[in-house]
C-alpha cells in the first residue's frame, strides 16, 4: 500500500548557487513583482525575500547570497550557511550554471552534505548547449539523488516544473540524496565523531552529526565554536593529526579531492562536451603558465618583456614629441626680443611648456605599457598572475584576491583602491588598500622615464625599470606581513579564483583600452598637471629679487677684461656667474626656500633642494615631479640655449642618486585623490593619514639605506 | 605692465581652480563613477543599483 503525504500549505525555499548562475532571475520568475528586500539583523550581506503561490502551496522564497562554497572563512558563506542550518527552510533550490557545471557542483555536494532537500536547477542550459555541452538531466539526478531540472531562467523556462519538483520534494516522493563517502580509513574518522557527537550533544541544531563531524576534521571554526563537549574536541585533533599523518596533508585537502573526484566522475557520466581539444590546448597552456615553479619567474619575465617594449617601441614617438615640444618653446621665446625678461614669456615658456610638455612626452610609452596590460588582461593571464601569486601573498598575509587590486593598481591607486570591495573580510581590504600605492601606477612612470635613460646605459634600462617595479610589489607584500602581524593580526580567508578561458583579444577592444588611457593621461596633463605647474611657476619666480648680493654685471666686466685672450675660459667663467646670479634669485623665491628649507633632511638622501620641491608638487600629482623638474630647470636656466631636461640632470644627479630618487618617488605618500579615496573606503582619516606618513619614512628609510651604503662601495 | 596684469589675473584664476579641484578630491566630491569597470563595482554599465554600488 502506498502512503500519499499531502503537500504542505506553506514552505519556505531558499535559492542557492554560485554567483552570476541567474539566481536573481529565477527569484523574480518565482515572485513576480511582490518581492520586497530585507536585511536581517547582525549580517551585512543582503538577502531578499519574496513569497508565491503554487496550486495549493504558499511558497516563501529567501534569495541567499552567491557563494562558491559553505565555508565558514567568507561572510557571505557564513550567512548562507547559517540561514540554512538556523533557519531551516524546507527546501533548497540549487542553481547551476549549466555551463560550469564541474565548478557548480562543488557547492551542491556541500548542500547534499548538509543533509537539506534539495532540488537542482539547472539553468542556462541552452548556453551549455551552444557550448557543445549535452547534459544528461535525469543521468546526473540518478547520481547525485536529487531531482535535476533543466531551466531556461531569462525566458522563464522551466519554471512551471521546477516548481513541481519542489512540491514532489517536500511531499516526499523522492528517495534522498546519494552519500559522499571518503574511503575506510575517513570514514571511520567520521564515525567516531559523529556517534560522539549524538552522544554527548544530543540536542545540537548546529546541522546534522555526519556533517558537522566533517566540518570539524576540515577545521571549521564557525563549527568547533558550538561544541561544548572538550573530549570531542581532544577526539578531533588527534583524528585530524591521525589523517594528516596518514594522508601526508590536512584532511581538509582530503575531502576537497574527494568531492572534486566525485564532481569528475559525474560529470564523466552525464555530461557529453563536443568541444574538447578546445579546452585541453588551455589546459596546457595553464599547465606552464601557472606551474608550482614556473609560475612566478614566468611572470616577472613578462614584466620584463613589457618594460623592454615600453622602451624599444616608445622612444621613437618620444623623441618626436620632445623635439615638437623644444620647437614650441624656441617659436614662443622668438615673440619676444633676444634677452627679455618678460614674466608672460616665462610663463608660457618655463612654466607651461617645460611642465605640461615634460610630462606629455612621456604619452606613447604610457599608451605602450597600457596596451601590453589590456593584451594580459584580455587574453585571461592576469587572472592566472592572481592565482600563482596566491601562496605567496598568503604566506605574507594577504589575502589571493589583493592581486587583483594590485594590478589594477599598475593603472592608477584610486581604482585599486576601489576595487578592494571584492575582498570578503575588512581586515583584508583594510591590509590590501594601505599597501595597494606601493604598487608603481601609471603616474609614476613619467618619473623613471625621465630618470632611467639619463643615468642607464640602453642595455639596462628595462632592468632598471623592472627592477624598480618588482620593489614597489615586494615592498608591498612585506608591508602587509609587517601589518598583519602587528596592527591588523588576523588570518586571511582562503580564495577561490574563477579562471576565465583562453581567449584571443579583439582590436577594438585593445584599441578602446588605449584610447581611455590616453584620454585620461592627456585630461589630466590639460587640467590638474596645467594648473599646478601654473602656481608651480609662479612660487618658482616670485618674490623676484632685485637686489643681490653680490654685484653681478660688475663681475662679468671684470671677467670679460682679464679673461679676454681665452675665450673658452671666458665663456666658462661668465656662465659660473650667470648660473651663481640664477641660484640666487631662485633661493629667493617661495619654492627655493621651501625647497632650501628641506634640504638639510635630503642630503642624507643625496637629494638637493631641486628634488625636494619637486616632491611637494607630486603631492598633488606624481607626474607633477617630472613637470616642477623642468619648470626648475628651465627657470634657473641661464641661458637662452636650454639642456634638455635629462642633460640638466645628469650633470647635477650620480647614477645611485637617481636611483635613491626613483625609490623614493614609488614609495613616498601617494598622490592626493589616493589619500582621498584612502580615507573614503576606510572610513576614517586616520588610515589616510598613517598611509601617508608611514610610506613616506618608509620611503626616506629606503633612499637613505640605498644612497649610504651604495656611495660606500 | 599689462604682461604683469595678465599674468598675475592668469595665475589667480588658475589658484582659484587648482584650489577647488584639491577641495572636491579632497572632500570626495570629484569622484563620480565613470562606470570603467576597473573597480569592479556594479556601476558597470547596463547592471544598475547593486550592493557593491558605492560611488
Amino acid at each position: 500500500m502506498t502512503t500519499v503525504i499531502s503537500p504542505p500549505r506553506a514552505i519556505t525555499i531558499a535559492l542557492a548557487g554560485n554567483p552570476n548562475t541567474g539566481k536573481t532571475t529565477v527569484f523574480n520568475n518565482l515572485t513576480g513583482a511582490r518581492q520586497h528586500v530585507g536585511n536581517y539583523p547582525g549580517v551585512t550581506v543582503e538577502k531578499k525575500e519574496g513569497r508565491c503561490r503554487h496550486g495549493q502551496t504558499d511558497l516563501h522564497v529567501v534569495d541567499l547570497p552567491g557563494t562558491y562554497s559553505l565555508t565558514a572563512y567568507a561572510v557571505d558563506e557564513l550567512v548562507a550557511r547559517n540561514f540554512l542550518i538556523e533557519a531551516r527552510p524546507d527546501f533548497v533550490i540549487n542553481i547551476l550554471d549549466a555551463s560550469n557545471l564541474e565548478r557548480n557542483l562543488y557547492l551542491t555536494t556541500q548542500l547534499i552534505e548538509l543533509g537539506v532537500p534539495l532540488v537542482l536547477a539547472l539553468n542556462m542550459s541552452d548556453e551549455a548547449e551552444r557550448r557543445g555541452m549535452q547534459i544528461d538531466p535525469q543521468r546526473l539526478s540518478r547520481l547525485l539523488g536529487v531531482p535535476v531540472m533543466p531551466l531556461v531562467a531569462t525566458r522563464n523556462e522551466g519554471t512551471r516544473a521546477l516548481l513541481d519538483a519542489v512540491i514532489a520534494v517536500t511531499g516526499g516522493h523522492t528517495p534522498g540524496p546519494e552519500r559522499i563517502t571518503y574511503g575506510e580509513d575517513v570514514e571511520e574518522e567520521i564515525a567516531v565523531i559523529a556517534v560522539q557527537l549524538v552522544a554527548c550533544d544530543p540536542h545540537a541544531s548546529h546541522g546534522n552529526p555526519r556533517w558537522r563531524a566533517i566540518k570539524l576534521l576540515e577545521g571549521d571554526a564557525d563549527v568547533r565554536a558550538h561544541v561544548i563537549a572538550p573530549d570531542i574536541l581532544a577526539q578531533v585533533d588527534r583524528s585530524i593529526a591521525r589523517m594528516t599523518d596518514r594522508l601526508g596533508h590536512p584532511p581538509e585537502i582530503a575531502f576537497a579531492d574527494r568531492r572534486y573526484s566525485v564532481i569528475a566522475d559525474i560529470c564523466r557520466e552525464a555530461v557529453r562536451s563536443t568541444l574538447e581539444p578546445k579546452r585541453h590546448l588551455s589546459d596546457r597552456i595553464d599547465a606552464v603558465l601557472t606551474h608550482r615553479w614556473l609560475g612566478i619567474p614566468l611572470f616577472l619575465g613578462i614584466m620584463y618583456l613589457i618594460f623592454q617594449l615600453t622602451f624599444t617601441l616608445g622612444t621613437p614617438p618620444m623623441d618626436w614629441i620632445d623635439a615638437f615640444f623644444g620647437w614650441l618653446g624656441s617659436t614662443v621665446t622668438g615673440w619676444w626680443p633676444a634677452g627679455s625678461d618678460s614674466m608672460l614669456k616665462s610663463l608660457l615658456v618655463d612654466g607651461i611648456i617645460a611642465g605640461v610638455g615634460g610630462v606629455l612626452v612621456f604619452l606613447p610609452n604610457i599608451i605602450l605599457l597600457f596596451l601590453a596590460i589590456a593584451l594580459l588582461e584580455d587574453t585571461g593571464y592576469m587572472a592566472r598572475a592572481a592565482f600563482i601569486m596566491d601562496r605567496l601573498m598568503h604566506k605574507l598575509g594577504l589575502h589571493g584576491k589583493s592581486f587583483i587590486p594590485f594590478i589594477i593598481g599598475f593603472g592608477c591607486s584610486v581604482p585599486a583602491i576601489m576595487a578592494t570591495r571584492t575582498l570578503e573580510n575588512k581586515r583584508d581590504r583594510l591590509l590590501t588598500m594601505l599597501v595597494v600605492p606601493l604598487v608603481s601606477c601609471g603616474a609614476r612612470l613619467p618619473i623613471y622615464l625621465l630618470i632611467i635613460p639619463a643615468f642607464f646605459p640602453q642595455a639596462f634600462q628595462s632592468l632598471v625599470l623592472w627592477t624598480v617595479y618588482v620593489v614597489g610589489i615586494l615592498l608591498a607584500v612585506l608591508s602587509a606581513k609587517v601589518l598583519s602581524v602587528t596592527a591588523l593580526k588576523g588570518e586571511p580567508a582562503p580564495f577561490v579564483m574563477e579562471l576565465p578561458p583562453y581567449r584571443l583579444p579583439t582590436l577594438k577592444s585593445i584599441l578602446l583600452h588605449m584610447w581611455e588611457r590616453a584620454r585620461l593621461y592627456l585630461a589630466k596633463a590639460g587640467t590638474i598637471i596645467l594648473g599646478v605647474s601654473i602656481l608651480l611657476w609662479a612660487c618658482t619666480t616670485f618674490p623676484r629679487k632685485t637686489a643681490f648680493e653680490q654685484d653681478y654685471a660688475a663681475l662679468a666686466q671684470q671677467a670679460e677684461e682679464q679673461l679676454a685672450g681665452d675665450p673658452d675660459v671666458l665663456a666658462q667663467r661668465l656662465q659660473e656667474i650667470e648660473e651663481a646670479q640664477q641660484a640666487e634669485a631662485i633661493a629667493y623665491t617661495l619654492v627655493g626656500r621651501a625647497g632650501y628649507a628641506m634640504e638639510p633632511a635630503l642630503r642624507p638622501l643625496g637629494f638637493d633642494w631641486r628634488i625636494g620641491t619637486a616632491m611637494i608638487g607630486a603631492l598633488a600629482a606624481k607626474e607633477v615631479f617630472v613637470a616642477q623638474l623642468g619648470i626648475v630647470y628651465a627657470v634657473g636656466e641661464a641661458d637662452e640655449t636650454s639642456d634638455s631636461l635629462r642633460a640638466q640632470l645628469q650633470k647635477r644627479y650620480s647614477p645611485l642618486v637617481a636611483f635613491g630618487i626613483m625609490l623614493f618617488m614609488l614609495i613616498s605618500a601617494p598622490c592626493m585623490a589616493t589619500f582621498a579615496i584612502t580615507k573614503r573606503e576606510s572610513n576614517s582619516w586616520r588610515w589616510a593619514f598613517a598611509q601617508s606618513i608611514g610610506m613616506t619614512l618608509l620611503a626616506y628609510l629606503v633612499a637613505l639605506i640605498v644612497f649610504q651604503i651604495g656611495s660606500r662601495l | 605692465m599689462g604682461e604683469t596684469i595678465l599674468v598675475i589675473i592668469v595665475v589667480g584664476v588658475v589658484a582659484g581652480f587648482t584650489i577647488r579641484a584639491f577641495y572636491r578630491t579632497l572632500s570626495g566630491k570629484a569622484q563620480g563613477c565613470s562606470g570603467c569597470g576597473d573597480c569592479h563595482c556594479d556601476h558597470v554599465k547596463g547592471q544598475g543599483e547593486g550592493e557593491n554600488a558605492h560611488h
